[in-house]
C-alpha cells in the first residue's frame, strides 16, 4: 500500500513539475518581454491591460510541486532505493527555487512594479531592477528544468529496479 | 544506467518532458 501510494505520489510529483516549469517557460517567453520591453512604461501598460477571469497560478503551483516533491521523497525513499540521488536532487531544487522565488525574485519584481507604477524611481534604476530580475529568473528556469528531469529520472530508475526485482507496482 | 536507456526510451521521456511544459503552458496562459 505505501509503494502505491509512493508510485502515485512520485508520479503527481512529476505532473506538477511539468505544469509549473510549462508555466514558467511560457511566462518567460511570452510575458515577461511585455512588460520589461521598456520599462517603466511598459510595466504601467503591462499592469493597467483589465483582466477577467483568471486564477493565481504561482500562489496554486510553488507549494505544490514543492509539497509533493517532498512527499514522493519521503514515501519512495525506502522502495525506489536506487532513486535516492534523483529524489534527493528533485526535492534540493525544488526548495531552492521556492526559497529563491520567495526570498529574492517575487519581493524584487513586486517593488520593482511598484516604483514603476508609482514613477518614485528613476528610469535607469528601474531598468537596473528589471535586468537584475531577468538574469536571475532564467537561472531559476534553468535549475528547475534540472529539477523537472531530475523527478522524471527519479521514476525511471525506481521502474528499472522494480523489474529487475520482480516488484510490477511501479 | 544512461546506458539501459534505448533511443524509444529517450524519445519517450522527451515527449513527456515536452508534454509536461505544454500543458503548463497552455494552464498558465489560462490562468495569468
Amino acid at each position: 500500500m505505501r509503494k502505491q501510494i509512493a508510485a502515485f505520489l512520485l508520479m503527481a510529483s512529476i505532473i506538477a513539475w511539468g505544469l509549473w516549469c510549462g508555466g514558467q517557460v511560457f511566462n518567460e517567453l511570452m510575458v515577461v518581454p511585455k512588460w520589461s520591453a521598456s520599462p517603466p512604461e511598459t510595466i504601467r501598460a503591462y499592469n493597467e491591460i483589465p483582466r477577467k477571469g483568471g486564477a493565481p497560478f504561482f500562489v496554486l503551483f510553488n507549494p505544490l510541486f514543492v509539497l509533493l516533491a517532498i512527499a514522493s521523497a519521503i514515501f519512495a525513499w525506502n522502495q525506489a532505493r536506487r532513486s535516492r540521488k534523483w529524489l534527493a536532487l528533485s526535492v534540493i531544487v525544488a526548495l531552492v527555487v521556492f526559497a529563491s522565488l520567495i526570498l529574492y525574485l517575487v519581493p524584487l519584481v513586486s517593488s520593482t512594479q511598484a516604483h514603476a507604477m508609482a514613477g518614485d524611481l528613476p528610469t535607469a534604476e528601474i531598468v537596473v531592477r528589471v535586468e537584475k530580475w531577468k538574469f536571475g529568473n532564467r537561472i531559476r528556469l534553468f535549475i528547475e528544468l534540472c529539477g523537472f528531469a531530475f523527478s522524471i529520472i527519479a521514476l525511471r530508475v525506481w521502474s528499472a529496479e522494480s523489474q529487475i526485482t520482480g516488484e510490477t507496482n511501479v | 544506467m544512461f546506458k539501459q536507456f534505448s533511443i524509444a526510451q529517450i524519445f519517450l521521456w522527451l515527449f513527456v518532458i515536452a508534454l509536461g511544459i505544454t500543458l503548463g503552458a497552455g494552464l498558465y496562459e489560462t490562468m495569468v
